[in-house]
């Protein structure tokens, strides 16, 4: 060894050595690392010049304090810069700490500082005065707000009227704590945005493997095969897209199916615009092209498939082979030829070919990912994810290094310190009975439910969430939440004003990313995180040694949190311990006392987090410490293919072996954080299902019924759908074949990188950049039209119309027209949110609206001299007020695309013009309700729903029972 | 080499808490300090590759372009100072990490190609002629010991990697040291502090001993002013004198960088160049009175 090799080694040495003592061996901000975070040891103190300041240089000291971002689905970390002197928020920047998006964020992730600060936050709990939808409102005290709620709540609790009680939800943003206070109370009354998002993605994944999401270990894939603009905008937008351009530095290959010339697309090896609905039968066709090319691990399929289930119920009367098995699958997608995908999707055959080449050669690091985008799109949308999921589990790209995982198995779900038991009621406003598969709640019905006499709330809560804006069919929601007789109380949980809240009785201001508490964890690598949300500033206040016990000292205005909201929400509503309430709301420590949100998450942190406690211990600070110091926790590094490892042998006691092999032990589960790894057989007294018998070794395996991959579902076959019992192909509802002469498809879905629904409306940095949605409209459907860019459009759906501006461009399809979503904010009342939202005349006769903007000035005097510098006027259109709803008779997903026809405007058409008929709404929702086939006339067992399909607050197994 | 390469990336930075300990781990003698090293790194030998491969002589120009392109071309952010030795450094450090872990052995291949690219391209042509001076200048300090051990890294790096086939762009980019008689006094005395095109570094230092050593005491300017007072007092003899430095610098190949071979011949040559034609201008002038 050389005497250069040996200072080498002394260096890394050493370097180990610090950094496992959890300190920086490097300077933090030098240049070797090639980025810039302050090292961690120095968050308490941390020194920056004030840009504001230059030329001169002006140190200005900060507690760095980690929080995570509340914008999108991803929870990256973020690091709140806290000036020491004024202990105010100066900044938002990266956790480097954070395993998931490991110190970067999107524009949204500081955007932050904007909404914070945004001057026209509500600040207060407001009261409707006069009628409900007026716009007067009044300051009341969160004692007044408190106490009104907590009568009512118990009154509906004690007249047994539970169902009548409902909590409405848009990005949860936390694991689970709503629904465990619902539980708590007794309630099935969880509603979420589900199926206007990802309904369609989950079920088809989850028929394959049992878990409704796709983990894809994109870093370390050979070929990524996104059907999505994925990189810029989709699920786990920043956390996936920095780990797919490492894959592409590495020379990973990505290809992009996506209907429109996304950001995404531009970067793609392979991008194919499909026409909207085929995917499904590209997918088949690439996999039928591994089939009949022998390019698939057979020794895969053949051991994890469930094979030998589809043998016997589909071909009973040939041999049960795997040989056999292998013939029959080259019959099963022989139809799907490049010619024939090539047609439907209107694209060169050549060019899929080239695809498939390319999936063939990536053995199994094959990346998949699809979750909104086509499947949310098309009626049988489900089948596009179930499809593309057939391309992993034939390479045998299941679970491996650069493979696709299972989300179940990469997120982490800590257990509560209390789980009430499910309800006992079963909710048919939210999951009724013409939808025993949907995926999830089938929220987009309510106001038909509700106006068809279905049922009636007594109290509703909105929960950041703006059904009136972002679900279809906007008007009927504004039909449903005026009539006091089928909304008895309506509460809008939010940090600010939007469409929906403006039909709210209380308005209660819920805190932002750096207000609040919350816990969570996503699958966004091949490994385990838990992530934690604070209060920045009683975080920062309790390192200086002051003590903070209520989230509002802290906050601006009367600014809350919904956890210690809830918290005494439930002590309120049940003071004696009568109702059973109470017990989950006090204190383990201070018996007598309501639980704090400190003693909640300790008792978490402490045990149910493998590993943290022994972090924590060894830098001599409690869990919560920890998590409030460094804001995440890497729980396991690598996961893998869980389904392929051994169940340990004091996990086998009493063991019984079913006839499809399926393993039941008497033992306990062990204290692990893979809940989800056993096949869900049938119950059996006494027992639980552990493993799957392979040879000698009893594997844990998947968690479906079979414990294997089901290219087969028997769930579909007994719930009444026996034709798409395998992956398959459904022509979408705007299939050309459905499509009337003159009609386009409207592409609605897509989201901008820069905007998150309606919640980033208050952040001016983000609407100065993007705040309008002009149509994208191809020359070829444009020129016909005599229309160029900036002209206005009128675009006709099936209950009325809107007008838009037009975006000639070759970035779209022709015969198909897009417009993003965000944009199009409007108010009646309230005058909040100004940078993005128009004036509003809103005119209702009988069932027809006509909506029209009544002034294009956007900029306004505040306490923010940049409110009066805005230069944009502009706003784009509320389009998904036009669409009907579409509810897919299996998913429950909303279809969103929709037949549209084009023409140019007329005289008195304004940009953001809406008009919408509420009669045919309903009868294009009953037209929808007759492709379902009902619970009662299909359920094979007398229970409302496949017990393996996930829900949440799982009702009690008596409520399962029609 | 992966974290001695790193660490040595640390030191051409302004010293911190962590410097210490590193320099102890190093061998060095002392202990890293701030005057010295602001004497040094911002004062006299400022690390940006770009002063040393510019025509200009200074931070940016062409030569910051290039290197610019290189970290595009390598699919990777362009740092605000690409061109600084401690990001060069650090990106060495992270190609020769990502070289070692990686499983394919074409793409294990590539990179070492870009690791090798890199040392050729923008760490040698200027290594050689900067750190020996930051030796000289930083002798008994910890940024000598520093420069020594660098050095040494450098050139066993280099005997692992190899060289390209052509002269390094920056090199074939310049022109040599401009004849005043040509091209004018004004580019004449830029190129002369420009090292790509003189071959060696003129610091304050030998222009302050040029003059002790001529018997003629400057009023106290920077680098080109010293200069200019020099040629007007005593041009005969200042142009002697620096022709002297020129030829001094020109003795590579028989050193420690004499494996560098093509480009150590280079650095000899250009500053030999430069040496004859001072020497030329000297002879041309009419004796001193
Ligand atoms: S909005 Fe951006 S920064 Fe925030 S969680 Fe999503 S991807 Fe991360």
């Amino acid at each position: 060894m050389s005497d250069l090799d040996r200072v080498n080694n002394r260096v890394s040495v050493a370097r180990k050595d610090v950094e496992a003592r959890g300190e920086t061996f490097y300077p933090g901000p030098s240049r070797v690392h090639l980025s810039a975070f302050p090292p961690k040891e120095r968050w308490d103190d941390w020194v920056e010049l004030e840009s504001t300041e230059w030329p001169k240089k002006v140190e200005r000291r900060y507690m760095l304090v980690p929080t995570t971002c509340f914008n999108c689905e991803s929870a990256c970390g973020l690091l709140a810069y806290v000036d020491r002197e004024t202990l105010e928020v100066k900044k938002f920047e990266g956790n480097p700490e954070h395993p998931g998006s490991r110190g970067r964020n999107c524009a949204k992730g500081p955007a932050t500082l904007n909404q914070i600060k945004d001057p026209e936050r509500i600040l207060y709990p407001l009261k409707r005065k006069g009628k409900r939808g007026e716009g007067d409102w009044e300051r009341v005290s969160w004692d007044e707000a408190l106490d009104d709620l907590a009568s009512r709540l118990r009154k509906a609790l004690t007249e047994n009227r539970k169902n009548e009680i409902m909590y409405h939800v848009g990005r949860p943003g936390e694991d689970g704590f709503a629904n465990n206070v619902l539980g708590a109370w007794g309630v099935d009354g969880h509603n979420s945005h589900t199926n206007i998002c990802s309904s369609s993605a989950r079920v088809g994944f989850q028929l394959w493997v049992g878990s409704d999401r796709p983990s894809p270990d994109f870093a370390n894939a050979e070929v990524i095969f996104l059907i999505s603009s994925h990189l810029e905008t989709g699920h786990y937008f920043n956390p996936h897209a920095q780990r797919i351009i490492e894959a592409r530095e590495r020379g990973a290959k990505v290809i992009v199916f996506d209907t429109r010339l996304s950001n995404t697309a531009t970067h793609a090896d392979h991008f194919i615009s499909p026409y909207p609905g085929s995917e499904a039968s590209i997918n088949l066709a690439i996999a039928n092209y591994l089939i009949q090319n022998d390019l698939y691990d057979s020794e895969f399929v053949c051991s994890w498939w469930n094979w030998e289930e589809y043998m016997r119920s589909c071909h009973p009367q040939e041999e049960c082979t795997f040989d056999r098995f292998q013939v029959l699958l080259k019959d099963v997608y022989s139809d799907f030829t490049f010619d024939y995908a090539a047609s439907e999707a209107q694209v060169n055959p050549e060019d899929l070919k080239e695809i498939a080449e390319t999936v063939a050669r990536a053995g199994n690091k094959l990346s998949v990912h699809n979750w909104r985008s086509a499947a949310s799109g098309n009626l049988g949308g489900w089948q596009v994810s179930r499809s593309l999921y057939l391309l992993c589990t034939l390479m045998g790209a299941v679970a491996t290094k650069g493979g696709t995982h299972l989300a179940a198995w990469n997120r982490f779900s800590p257990k509560p310190m209390h789980s009430p038991e499910g309800p006992d009621e079963w909710n048919e406003l939210i999951w009724p009975k013409e939808y025993p598969l949907s995926y999830h709640e089938m929220s987009i019905l309510l106001p038909h439910f509700l106006l068809e006499g279905r049922g009636k709330l007594d109290t509703y809560f909105t929960r950041v969430y703006n059904p009136v804006w972002t679900n279809p069919d906007g008007f009927s929601w504004i039909q449903a939440l005026t009539d006091e007789d089928l909304v008895g109380m309506h509460v809008a949980l939010t940090p600010t004003w939007n469409e929906t809240s403006q039909y709210a009785d209380y308005v209660l201001p819920m805190g932002l990313a750096s207000e609040r508490h919350d816990v969570h964890s996503y699958e966004q690598y091949n490994g385990q995180w838990i992530g934690f949300r604070q209060p920045v500033l009683r975080a920062a206040r309790t390192r200086i040694g002051q003590d903070v016990t209520d989230t509002r000292e802290v906050n601006p205005g009367e600014v809350w949190e919904e956890n210690e909201f809830w918290m005494e929400l439930s002590w309120r509503i049940d003071p004696t311990g009568e109702l059973n309430i109470r017990k989950y709301f006090e204190s383990k420590v201070n018996p007598g006392t309501r639980l704090s949100v400190d003693e909640y998450y300790s008792w978490m942190f402490d045990n149910s987090v493998p590993g943290l406690p022994e972090a924590a211990a060894s830098e001599g600070i409690t869990t919560l410490e920890y998590m409030r110091k460094y804001g995440a926790f890497e729980i396991r590094g690598e996961v893998g293919a869980l389904y392929a490892e051994n169940v340990d042998s004091d996990e086998l006691k009493d063991v019984e072996v079913d006839k499809q092999g399926r393993v039941y032990t008497s033992a306990p589960r062990a204290n692990e954080p893979h809940t989800t790894t056993a096949p869900k057989g049938p119950k059996r007294e006494g027992l639980r299902c552990t493993g799957l018998l392979m040879g000698d070794d009893v594997k844990r395996g998947f968690p479906t019924p079979s414990g294997k991959l089901e290219f087969f579902s028997r769930t579909m076959v007994d719930w009444g759908w026996p034709e798409l019992a395998m992956p398959g192909y459904i022509k979408s509802h705007i299939h050309p074949e459905n499509l009337d002469d003159g009609q386009l498809v409207l592409l609605p879905t897509f989201r901008v990188p820069v905007q998150i629904h309606t919640r980033s409306g208050n952040s001016k940095w983000l609407d100065e950049i993007a705040h309008t949605n002009p149509l994208w409209i191809n020359p070829l459907d444009a020129d016909p039209l005599g229309v160029v860019t900036g002209d206005l459009l009128r675009v006709e759906t099936d209950l009325g119309y809107f007008v838009v501006k037009a975006w000639v461009t070759e970035s779209i399809k022709p015969s198909v027209v897009a417009c993003s979503h965000h944009m199009g904010r409007w108010r009646v009342q309230v005058a909040s949110q100004r940078q993005v939202t128009a004036a509003v005349n809103l005119d209702r006769e009988g069932n027809k609206w006509n909506m029209r903007r009544i002034s294009d000035k956007v900029a306004y005097k505040s306490s923010d001299p940049d409110t009066q510098r805005i230069w944009w006027s502009d706003l784009g259109v509320n389009q998904n007020l036009t669409f009907p709803v579409h509810p897919d008779p299996i998913s429950g997903m909303h279809c969103w695309h929709q037949a549209v026809r084009v023409t140019r405007s007329h005289p008195t058409d304004r940009p953001g013009d809406i008009f919408v008929d509420t009669d045919k709404s309903s009868r294009i929702f009953r037209e929808w309700l007759t492709l379902t086939r009902p619970v009662d006339t299909v359920s094979p067992d007398g229970t409302r729903r496949p017990s393996w399909f996930d829900r949440p607050g799982r009702p009690s197994d008596a409520a399962y029972q029609l | 080499m992966v974290e001695l390469i790193r660490a040595l990336g640390v030191f051409c930075e302004p010293p911190k808490d962590e410097h210490i300990k590193l320099a102890e781990i190093l061998g060095f003698s002392e202990s890293p300090c701030s005057d010295i090293y602001q004497e040094i790194f911002c004062h006299n030998l400022p690390p940006y590759a770009s002063v040393y491969t510019s025509n200009e002589g200074i931070v940016g120009g062409e030569a910051l372009g290039r290197i610019s392109g290189f970290w595009q071309a390598l699919q990777r952010d362009v740092p605000h100072d690409p061109d600084h030795l401690g990001r060069l450094l650090g990106l060495a450090a992270l190609l020769e990490e990502s070289q070692v872990s990686e499983q394919e052995p074409a793409r294990a291949l590539l990179i070492e190609r870009s690791l090798a690219a890199l040392f050729w391209e923008h760490l040698l042509p200027w290594a050689p002629m900067y750190l020996d001076r930051v030796e000289s200048i930083g002798k008994g300090t910890v940024y000598g010991d520093w420069a020594r051990l660098l050095s040494e890294t450098l050139i066993y790096k280099f005997e692992l990697l190899g060289p390209l086939e052509d002269l390094p762009r920056h090199l074939d980019a310049s022109s040599g040291l401009l004849d005043p008689r040509r091209s004018g006094a004004p580019q004449f005395l830029s190129s002369l502090f420009a090292p790509v095109q003189s071959g060696f570094i003129l610091l304050r230092e030998d222009l302050n001993n040029l003059s002790a050593e001529i018997g003629i005491s400057t009023e106290d300017h920077d680098r080109q002013g010293i200069l200019k007072d020099l040629l007007r007092l005593a041009p005969k003899q200042t142009l002697e004198e620096l022709a002297k430095v020129a030829y001094e610098r020109s003795h590579y190949t028989s050193g420690k960088w004499g494996p560098l071979g093509d480009l150590c011949l280079h650095w000899e040559r250009r500053a030999k160049e430069s040496g004859e034609l001072l020497h030329q201008l000297s002879c041309d002038l009419k004796e001193e009175n």
